[in-house]
């Protein structure tokens, strides 16, 4: 009995820990698993470690002569409230502003992530491609927003360290040849 | 309780753990990816807005040119012996960026005994960077398996060179892996300014070359964001006389049809970079000279 105890107590100790200690990369050695032709994956593929209140830049190049196609991926942890937009580094032209809610906007629900297909009435993942006329880089801007109340000053007039949700978040890229 | 039962408690704690971690079978990786890494922490955060800069890998630039008539030439690549003489950090790391890049090109042309030398090189330095993990038994299984065409050339390659940056970027050594994709991206570059032959205005090559002027742009940002380390510092310094080459490159405004792009896809670009025939003549030198510098290969 005592050792089923401290069994659950250390269990219960270590899995903070444990969950910390995931890497992000396995989101993207997952998504490598699912990939259908014509795309194949493409190395500018990131997965990050990101917390809420901060704002996260992806720079990517993007070379002419095939087509790309992005898809995100975010840690339920952040409840929906992530903002996803693209610029166009050569134009300096926003091309995608995404909000992040869900169309259920629930609490542990994904942000970009319960699209149903229309033909396959199944949940499908939205991807959005990108033909680049000219090579170019693309700017990604997402902005994981700060938990309401999370900062609360303590009585004796510091203000207590914000408190903040660390999620994993993933741009996955893949790539095939354009068309000429 | 005595001690024996305590540490089998732990012990059982422990392998549990290890057990729940190592078992994810296709079945709970749905759940997996949304539950990744969900853990409050609470700290003081110094910088709002952190900047990722992006660097394909060498394989990135042979996928351009394997329709054009660029040619396998094993006199192109640093030679294998070479890899003896990188004693310090600077030059192993990037020197394993560099038989990186020789590797996906052996690989990309389907030269599988060139590819087996420069993998155990790659395999060889990998141990001197600490980084030798990466080819555990199941990677080690699938290169011997190579030759009964088991499994892909390629893909091993691939894997090889993604499990690596990631490995890198879990253990957080971001220097050594702004050194190895300098070296990547600089071989890669080499191999190609190397082969292509005449300027042409028409060559796709040619402009895929005049177009890694953003690359090198996102990679000098990425090596000054390791600047603090002086392995980074020196290369950046070793790269300059490309970067006065990359700045004269201009970009031209060009029209830029927005429904020209396959169904569904957003139209991006309209810039595009130009190259004189003088400047690539310039290019292609100073690659060389850089080249040659950093892998021993002028003397």
């Amino acid at each position: 009995m005592k050792i089923l105890k401290l069994t659950m107590i250390v269990a219960f100790l270590a899995l903070p820990f444990w969950g910390a200690a995931q890497s992000c990369s396995k989101d993207i050695n997952f998504q490598k698993q699912r990939i259908k032709k014509p795309w194949s994956y493409n190395d500018l593929s990131k997965a990050a470690t990101c917390l809420t209140g901060k704002t996260y830049e992806f720079i990517l190049p993007l070379t002419k002569g095939k087509d790309y196609r992005i898809q995100f991926f975010a840690a339920p942890v952040f409840n929906n409230k992530i903002n996803f937009k693209i610029f166009d580094q050569s134009t300096g032209q926003l091309v995608m502003d995404l909000p992040g809610e869900s169309a259920s906007n629930a609490e542990g629900t994904c942000a970009l992530h319960d699209i149903v297909d229309e033909e396959t009435f199944k949940e499908s993942h939205p991807y959005f491609d990108f033909f680049p006329a000219t090579s170019t880089s693309i700017k990604i801007v997402i902005e994981v927003e700060t938990i309401p109340n999370a900062s609360e000053a303590a009585t004796d007039g510091y203000k207590a360290p914000e408190k903040r949700n660390r999620g994993c978040v993933t741009i996955f890229v893949t790539d095939s040849e354009a068309p000429e | 309780m005595n001690l024996k039962s305590k540490f089998f408690g732990l012990s059982l704690v422990a392998t549990t753990l290890f057990t729940f971690n190592a078992c994810t079978g296709d079945a709970t990786k749905k759940d997996n990816i949304k539950d990744s890494t969900k853990t409050e922490v609470t700290e003081v955060v110094t910088s709002e807005t952190v900047v990722h800069f992006l660097i394909p890998s060498p394989r990135h630039m042979f996928s351009f040119t394997k329709d054009s008539k660029l040619k396998f030439s094993e006199d192109v690549l640093n030679p294998i012996d070479r890899a003896d003489k990188y004693i310090d950090t600077r030059s192993k790391e990037f020197g394993f960026g560099v038989y990186s890049a020789d590797l996906a090109y052996t690989a990309a042309f389907k030269q599988t005994k060139a590819s087996f030398n420069y993998l155990t090189v790659v395999r060889d330095l990998s141990d001197k960077i600490g980084i030798s993990t990466v080819f555990d038994e199941s990677l080690v299984n699938r290169i011997d398996n190579i030759s009964e065409n088991k499994d892909s050339l390629i893909k091993v390659t691939n894997d090889t060179y993604f499990d690596i940056v990631k490995h890198l970027e879990n253990d957080q050594r971001t220097s050594t892996l702004a050194l190895i994709s300098a070296g990547g991206w600089l071989e890669s570059l080499y191999i190609v300014t190397s082969l292509v032959g005449d300027y042409s205005t028409s060559s796709n090559t040619v402009q895929l070359i005049a177009d890694q002027k953003l690359i090198f742009k996102n990679l000098i940002d990425y090596l000054k964001q390791n600047e603090s380390d002086e392995n980074i510092k020196a290369i950046m310094t070793d790269f300059m006389p490309i970067k006065q080459v990359y700045d004269e490159l201009k970009f031209e405004n060009t029209e830029v049809d927005k429904n020209s792009g396959p169904k569904g896809s957003v139209v991006i670009g309209g810039k595009k970079i130009t190259m004189t025939a003088a400047q690539f003549e310039k290019l292609k030198k100073t690659i060389a000279d850089v080249r040659n510098k950093l892998t021993g290969n002028d003397v």
